[in-house]
């Protein structure tokens, strides 16, 4: 078992690269995504509000776990980022769109 | 580009085990002691050792309020229980002036007591390092790498229960690290996913609360008021005197209240020498993760029952309560604390060979280097110095640990910043140990040419420092004995906290003392990474 996973595309620089941008993906996305989702959650649970803020709060830190791993496990670094774009838009657009 | 999935999933596994490793070890070895830290607040404060012996604590506070406070607005009485034989009053004398807070013996005198952070210090070092906000947003961090940590280590370890069964301990070092990795992970893998999640719910509104900024307007005060069941309504003086009810008796009559597995833990007296005084009682039981605790409101001058708040909520508020109160076990028995401090034991072993194992992976390949002719020396003492580090990190924690409760009985009582130095011998003793082990690596780096020289090095780092711990583990009770003659004193009195604290030390002085002979005496297999 080594360190490193084994890379198909090429020089140490790209490697790092692309490291770097599933890192940031994880940790910066990640939490963006977990905050909106969070929010976007406590807003439409057809639940008296307090319940729902306390029930998409537990839960959120899930969806950060489930954001990481996906920024490692998902093939392409850009489609990987371009899905979690997506994502996040559409989490904020839910949370603009439905009154607090 | 990251091969398949559990390939980039052990990559992600051990990067996010390391980098913070030495601290996530931290965090989970002052939980594990904070499992007991009230027990280690009561010894480290031995003013407090023996002196309720045939009290009768509600009657002797009782006394020693109206003695000591008068015309205060408020009492508060903290009775005794199992973790911690001290009575304490406590008072405000007026609005908006300081509480007042006196430990009491069994005749109602005021005892003097050392000032001390306690077990406190360590429970606060566990959730926030010591740091204030930053601080419990570098643990909070930690707490979500750990999450993923474990979640990928599960995916890595999909034949679990047959890894599980292949422990090797005689085989080369490095497959034995990873093997105790495995064992001690999988031994304690519920118990370690259950204190990370609890661990990151119990500060969601501080870490994640984007539900609480985008549906609530970020109104925390609010939003709490809004969830948590409704109090007794505040109490108002009327202005006529009368004299308070015999408190032992309210106690007394409270037995018969409710289902009989909760105990007083406090008394509040609102207005005592009034005649709308009114004594609200708290409740806990050690049975019960949700349900265990309730309030009771007394009228202070008849002493008649009045209401009862038991704890209520909705659905998502039981579940946060849970989450909290079974992260932070509250109210326990004490055989299901010592389980959860044997688990949480387990879980610093989990973090401790998991650092170690990535050390090892490394020195394996920088040993290759050494075996060619132009071996990369800074980058080989990078790696030993990570190693070293490793040893003074993880062994220095223990070594600090018993250094802060040993200089707790050094320190001389009346000595005036006390608990400051306290809490600075800490950490100077810990950073030391870290120095130390990374003083004797490069001083020795001559010996790391060769791969046996740089391994026998290394290996009487380990050694060194978990013999320095095993010493300052043992030493302890012998040192609260010349102090305070604390250990007889314990041993006549038959006091099971401070007895087990002590067993407790002298069990991990053992430990330590085996981990040290462990750590010197391997040279022979070590060699075989060579084949590697």
């Amino acid at each position: 078992m080594s360190g490193k996973p084994s890379t198909a595309a090429g020089s140490g620089l790209s490697h790092a690269l692309a490291v770097a941008a599933r890192i940031g993906a994880a940790v910066l996305m990640g939490y963006a995504i977990t905050y909106v989702a969070a929010g976007a959650a406590s807003l439409v649970m057809p639940l008296p509000r307090t319940e729902a803020v306390l029930w998409a709060s537990i839960a959120s830190f899930m969806v950060y776990t489930a954001v990481a791993i996906y920024a490692f496990a998902a093939a392409g670094v850009l489609r990987m980022w371009r899905n979690l774009l997506l994502a996040l838009a559409l989490l904020s657009a839910v949370v603009a769109l439905v009154p607090a | 580009m990251l091969g398949t999935f559990r390939q980039s999933m052990t990559w992600l596994h051990t990067w996010c085990g390391l980098v913070f490793g030495w601290v996530l070890f931290a965090v989970f070895f002052a939980g594990t002691v904070a499992v007991f830290r009230l027990e280690v607040d009561y010894w480290m404060t031995p003013e407090l050792h023996g002196k309720l012996e045939g009290a009768a604590p509600v009657a002797t506070a009782q006394g020693a309020l109206e003695r000591l406070a008068p015309g205060a607005l408020r009492w508060t009485i903290d009775l005794p229980d199992e973790r911690a034989d001290v009575l304490r009053i406590r008072w405000q004398p007026a609005p908006r002036e300081r509480l007042q807070s006196r430990y009491i013996d069994a005749a109602g005198n005021e005892l003097p007591v050392r000032d001390t952070r306690g077990g406190t210090m360590i429970y606060r070092f566990h959730y926030g390092l010591l740091l204030g906000r930053t601080g419990m947003w570098m643990v909070g961090g930690l707490a979500m790498v750990m999450f993923v940590t474990l979640l990928t280590g599960i995916i890595i370890h999909a034949k679990i229960f047959k890894e599980f069964f292949t422990f090797r301990p005689g085989r080369a070092p490095p497959r034995a690290w990873l093997d105790a990795h495995t064992v001690s992970s999988v031994m304690s893998l519920p118990f370690t996913v259950m204190i990370t999640y609890t661990g990151l719910v119990i500060w969601w509104f501080i870490w994640m609360p984007g539900g609480l900024d985008l549906a609530f307007g970020g109104d925390r005060a609010g939003l709490f008021r809004e969830m948590a069941p409704p109090g007794f309504e505040a109490a108002k003086a009327s202005g006529q005197p009368a004299s308070l009810a015999d408190l032992s008796g309210i106690v007394a009559a409270a037995a018969q209240i409710g289902d009989g597995d909760l105990h007083v833990a406090t008394i509040t007296v609102f207005n005592p020498g009034d005649s709308a005084a009114r004594v609200e009682l708290a409740r806990v039981s050690d049975r019960a993760i949700w349900g265990g605790s309730d309030r009771l409101r007394f009228d202070g001058v008849t002493g008649s029952y009045l209401d009862r708040r038991g704890e209520t909520g909705q659905p998502a508020y039981v579940a946060f309560r849970a989450f909290r109160i079974l992260h932070e076990i509250k109210f326990a028995a004490p055989w299901l604390r010592w389980l959860f401090f044997v688990m949480s034991a387990a879980s610093c072993v989990v973090i401790a060979t998991g650092a170690v194992l990535w050390g090892a992976k490394r020195r394996a390949r920088h040993l290759r280097e050494f075996a060619k002719d132009e071996p990369q020396m800074h980058s080989a003492l990078a790696c030993f110095g990570v190693e070293a580090l490793n040893a003074g990190v993880i062994a220095g924690m223990f070594t600090a640990t018993s250094a802060y409760f040993m200089v707790n009985r050094i320190i001389p009582a009346a000595v005036s910043g006390r608990a400051d130095m306290e809490v600075n011998v800490f950490f100077l003793v810990w950073f030391a140990c870290a120095a130390i082990a990374l003083a004797t690596m490069l001083a020795r780096r001559r010996a790391m040419t060769q791969a046996d020289g740089a391994q026998h090095v290394l290996r009487s780092v380990w050694s060194f420092q978990w013999a320095l711990a095993a010493v300052a583990a043992g030493a302890l009770p012998l040192v609260d004995q010349i102090s305070t003659g604390g250990l007889v004193d314990a041993l006549a009195r038959r006091d099971p906290v401070l007895l087990s604290f002590h067993a407790t030390n002298l069990g991990l002085a053992c430990g330590l003392m085996f981990a040290a002979w462990k750590a010197s005496g391997l040279p022979g297999r070590a060699m075989r990474l060579k084949r590697a």
